[in-house]
């Protein structure tokens, strides 16, 4: 497995917490986890990324431990892209700025080439002097997307990628999508409340249940 | 963290007065002076804090809401009255409804010979509260202000669907939304008023500063002075807590979109009252005063010494500008500590920032005295020809009020920023400075304008903690003031002003560059 | 950011240059609560005159005072320089000031103006004052009267927390005691014109105003408002009367040597260059105070009020009845 969680348990508030959570996911596939609200789907992502740290349990991507009862790596080393809710673009930057800032150090060099490919990629090129306050939904979720693929991550986390669109923005930026992902050759995992958006990108689907 | 206990190390010689057995005139104290000294204080300030934030916050609320001629020079004047000192402001009120002020003579000059006083006549308390409004209201319009133009936006657009009027549109959708920034404006306006020593001692109404200060000064004891301190600084951490449980409770979600807001034209009569409105605060928060003093300036420049003036100018500006960058780079790593962990301790910590801000400056100067005293017993340092003692002295009093600053930017953020670049490889500090301290930019120069103000006409640390020879502009007002000889104070408090004046207007300038 | 850094360390630098200038061979370092232009031109003429170095830190005599005790030995001050016989008390029970050479005093100072560690340096006189143009005959003697009833509603004084206020009424529990001093303050409290506020120039004004006829302040202030800045309180000065009543109580300027001082000898002749004739005679001139000389003329002003009798009292005993005044304040509710 490429991707391998095992018995991951987390407590995050007095009622509510996540219980010995596994599953196994296949390079280059797009997963999606489908639960209702509340089920703790975001916080899965947070405890994946890296963001907060399990009680217990253990996982491992492409081969390295990122976490086990001994383990744990940090989230800027554990090269998991996630686009969030809300994009969290920087506001103080202009969309290239953005894009850029996910460049990775190491090819710093061609920064300008993989800044510009995912421009035109996310159809972005013209747009990219503008600053994220200037831009509507749909634009910043292409941006955060861009951002997150530009550090070339092992693996991408999208929570509620659709959750800010409307209907037919939605249809369209589902199709975009799985384009992008598989031109990439990107390892994905989303989370969503809507079956048909799982059904339709996801070439498997993990259900979440929900007070759990 | 080792600042905080720094601090701790340094009130702790007041704490420990409360368990120390009283001294003989404590009893007295408590007898004869306490109550007075508590209600009138509790009057004073609570007054005093409402009338400021009061005129604050609506001052705010139509500069960020309505487009009206003048706008943009208003929205800059108001916030100036900051740079006059209160007692100051005391003096020249008082003066100029007194007998030899501007409006009793020239009433006597269009031939009134017998002009009667009694029609100037005023409370001390009515005076106070006069003052500290004018000269305190824009800590109110400043948070308040930085608030609304960031979160009313959508808000009110819907509001504006629903049909709202004005005034309610702005008591029970601006007022509640923006509750958070007026209280914490609302806090640094009471606790400048409680450490506040020159107007009520020359009002002569009896405030706690004045009691503390009437048991050290007079009675020559100085613990009942450290205990009378210590009470009052748990009163205040209690009291900052409690608004900090307050303020938990009612968080907002802070994912709200940052749109900015268009602003309604006003026309007609209603730009006119407004106008006229605004035109009447910023006369009597600062044309009345500043004219004063240019006319007071006028006449004694003449007669004051010159000697060293600029010697007393580039202190001022070292001193002001040193003291608020260290404290801006303190409150960040604060700030920081904060807004990492949650704990009760970093709460406190927080907190406590604020402690020395509260207390009267001559307090805070003695127990900074005493402390590097005991500290040379450990390590022999020079404690009087450096500038150490002074510089630790105004960070610690005014660590509070850039921190207040600075740390309610970082919350606004949250850690949303810091983990997406967290994610995009960056470790935690990269994603600081890269990330988080650009964002915070106009908090950063906010806090760093509001302490340089501050800073730059405090006066008892200044005062007590200086090496020999050292002279500033406030010391040199002090020196003047306190030999009632106020008109000749005009020439350093003016200089005070202008200076405070061109800060306020680059730092504005900056800020709005880097909202935009 | 890193520019930031960089502005901060040249700052932090220039003031620890600042801070680390040579040290002169002769100086005398002076903790003054005498905050005026014309003591510091003095001291400025004074390093032209002798070379010795002169480091003045300047502040509230309390403040001041308080420092030195709790650096005691340590303390670099050598000079002490304040406003009000009350702190001689202090200084002396917490054994702040040592003796100076007071031999050549005698001759042009009356005794109580001196002790073994202290000298006064100049003097100002705690009077009645009233509106000429107003009132022509006062019709008080002494600070007693102003309890009469014939004075209901119209004496203003200013608060309380004045240290001024206190000295009066300590000197007067020396000289009368307790009661008496408790019964005269009531009195002055039961005729007050208005509640206590603002300093003593506000209560001149206040008087010639109309808002009260007879006030209690200082002589300092009535010079200091005649070579005011400001016209009005130019006039007012003018049109102010004095009465010096019995026992005036006065209010003296003070220095001392501060214990352990370095720079003792130094000390010594900067206390006796302030005592000189010439500076006493720029005292009285152009600061408005009575010189501490007897051999020195007051300035014409001065003199225009006529002459006075100073109350005796124990300058040195004065600071122990402090906190009886003070009780007596709020007891009788003197703001």
């Amino acid at each position: 497995m490429y991707l391998d969680i095992h018995d991951l348990s987390f407590q995050y508030d007095e009622t509510r917490l996540i219980d010995a959570f596994s599953c196994g996911i296949e390079e280059g596939t797009i997963t999606a986890i489908l639960g209702c609200s509340g089920s703790g789907k975001s916080t899965l992502l947070r405890l994946i990324s890296g963001l907060e740290m399990p009680a217990k349990g253990r996982m491992v991507l492409d081969g390295k431990i990122m976490f086990d009862h001994k383990t744990f790596t940090e989230a800027h080393l554990r090269q998991i892209g996630l686009v969030f809710q809300d994009y969290a673009l920087f506001p103080h930057m202009t969309v290239r700025k953005n894009i850029e800032y996910g460049v990775r150090k190491s090819e710093v060099k061609r920064k300008k080439e993989i800044v510009r490919r995912l421009l035109q990629m996310v159809e972005l090129t013209e747009d990219a002097h503008k600053y994220p306050s200037e831009c509507s939904g749909g634009m910043q979720q292409r941006v955060a997307i861009a951002r997150a693929l530009a550090n070339h991550p092992k693996l991408l986390l999208l929570d509620e990628p659709f959750s800010n669109l409307d209907q037919q923005l939605k249809e369209r930026m589902r199709i975009l999508m799985k384009q992008w992902f598989k031109e990439q050759g990107a390892t994905v995992i989303l989370v969503t409340h809507d079956r048909q958006d799982a059904a339709y990108l996801a070439d498997a689907i993990i259900e979440l249940d929900g007070e759990q | 963290m080792i600042w905080i206990l720094l601090i701790l190390f340094v009130f702790a010689e007041a704490f420990v007065q409360l368990f120390a057995a009283p001294s003989e005139l404590w009893d007295h104290i408590t007898r004869y002076v306490l109550r007075d000294v508590i209600t009138q204080t509790v009057l004073l300030v609570v007054i005093s804090s409402f009338c400021a934030s009061l005129i604050g916050f609506a001052a705010a609320y139509i500069i960020t809401v309505y487009e009206f001629k003048g706008r943009k020079i208003f929205s800059f004047l108001l916030y100036l009255p900051l740079a006059i000192p209160p007692y100051i402001a005391s003096y020249i009120y008082s003066h100029m409804l007194g007998y030899t002020g501007l409006i009793q003579t020239v009433l006597r000059s269009l031939g009134f010979i017998r002009v009667d006083s009694s029609l100037f006549s005023y409370s001390s308390m009515q005076m106070a509260v006069f003052v500290f409004t004018i000269t305190l209201y824009p800590y109110v319009y400043i948070t308040a202000k930085g608030f609304m133009q960031k979160y009313l936006g959508n808000v009110l657009e819907t509001a504006r669907t629903l049909q709202k009027g004005p005034l309610q549109m702005a008591m029970s959708i601006a007022l509640p939304i923006s509750a958070p920034a007026i209280f914490a404006g609302f806090t640094l306006i009471a606790l400048e008023i409680l450490s506040d020593f020159g107007v009520v001692m020359y009002l002569g109404i009896p405030a706690f500063s004045t009691a503390i200060y009437r048991s050290w000064i007079t009675l020559g004891d100085f613990d009942s002075a450290l205990r009378l301190s210590a009470i009052l600084m748990l009163f205040v951490l209690a009291f900052l807590l409690l608004q900090h449980q307050m303020r938990k409770s009612k968080s907002m979600g802070a994912s709200v979109r940052i749109r900015p807001l268009r602003r309604i034209p006003l026309k007609g009569w209603s730009e006119v009252g407004i106008i006229a409105l605004f035109v009447g605060i910023i006369m009597f928060a600062l044309i009345i005063p500043v004219g004063q003093l240019v006319l007071w300036f006028n006449v004694s420049y003449l007669n004051i010494r010159w000697n060293q003036f600029g010697q007393m100018l580039f202190n001022t500006l070292t001193l002001s500008i040193s003291v608020s960058v260290m404290i801006v780079l303190i409150a960040l790593i604060i700030a920081n500590y904060t807004r990492l962990s949650r704990s009760w301790l970093s709460v406190l910590s927080g907190k406590i920032t604020l402690l020395g801000y509260s207390i009267p400056g001559s307090v805070v100067a003695m127990l900074v005295i005493f402390f590097f005293i005991s500290l040379k017993r450990v390590i022999p340092i020079n404690t009087h020809t450096t500038l150490t003692m002074l510089v630790f002295g105004l960070i610690l009093r005014y660590l509070g009020l850039g921190f207040q600053n600075i740390e309610s930017g970082m919350r606004k953020i949250g850690m949303k920023f810091n983990d997406a670049s967290r994610l995009l490889g960056k470790n935690y500090i990269q994603s600081l400075v890269r990330v988080d301290i650009p964002m915070l930019i106009p908090s950063i120069f906010a806090g760093f304008a509001l302490v340089f103000i501050d800073v730059i006409k405090e006066l008892p640390l200044t005062l007590n903690l200086r090496p020999f020879n050292y002279h500033t502009l406030a010391t040199q007002v002090y020196q003047y003031a306190a030999d009632e000889r106020v008109v000749e104070s005009a020439v350093p408090s003016l200089l005070i002003i202008l200076i405070s004046a061109l800060l306020l207007w680059q730092v504005i300038r900056w800020i709005t560059k880097e909202e935009n | 950011m890193r520019r930031l850094i960089i502005f901060v360390a040249i700052l932090l630098a220039v003031l620890a240059g600042c801070s680390s200038q040579a040290q002169p061979t002769r100086q005398v370092n002076v903790y003054s609560a005498r905050n005026y232009d014309v003591d510091k031109d003095m001291l400025v003429e004074f390093e032209a005159k002798t070379g010795i170095k002169v480091n003045l830190i300047e502040g509230k005599a309390d403040e001041l005072l308080e420092r030195i005790n709790r650096e005691k030995a340590d303390s670099v001050a050598d000079v002490f320089l304040t406003v009000g016989g009350e702190h001689i008390y202090f200084a002396q029970k917490n054994d702040l000031i040592q003796p100076l050479n007071t031999s050549s005093f005698s001759t042009w100072m009356d005794n109580q103006f001196y002790g073994e560690n202290w000298v006064t340096i100049t003097r100002r006189a705690r009077v009645i004052v009233y509106d000429k143009t107003r009132i022509t005959d006062p019709q008080i003697d002494d600070y007693l009267d102003l309890t009469e009833a014939r004075f209901s509603g119209k004496l203003l004084a200013r608060s309380s927390a004045s240290s001024y206020n206190v000295a009066l009424l300590a000197a007067m529990i020396q000289r009368e005691g307790i009661a008496n001093a408790t019964q005269w303050a009531q009195g002055v409290v039961n005729n007050f014109a208005r509640i206590p506020t603002g300093n003593d120039r506000d209560q001149a004004k206040a008087a010639v105003a109309g808002i009260g006829d007879f006030a209690i302040m200082n002589t300092y202030y009535i010079g200091t408002m005649a070579s005011s800045s400001d016209a009005q309180e130019v006039d007012v000065a003018n049109r102010l009367g004095v009465v010096y009543p019995k026992n005036t109580h006065v209010n003296i300027s003070w220095a001392a040597i501060v214990k352990g001082a370095k720079n003792a000898s130094e000390a010594q002749l900067l206390i006796e260059y302030l005592l000189d004739k010439q500076q006493q005679t720029i005292y009285t001139q152009k600061n408005g105070e009575f010189p501490a000389r007897n051999d020195i003329e007051p300035s014409e002003l001065i003199r225009s009020w006529g002459s006075f009798e100073a109350e005796v009292i124990d300058y040195e005993q004065l600071g122990a009845y402090i906190i009886e005044a003070v009780k007596i304040f709020d007891q009788v509710k003197w703001q």
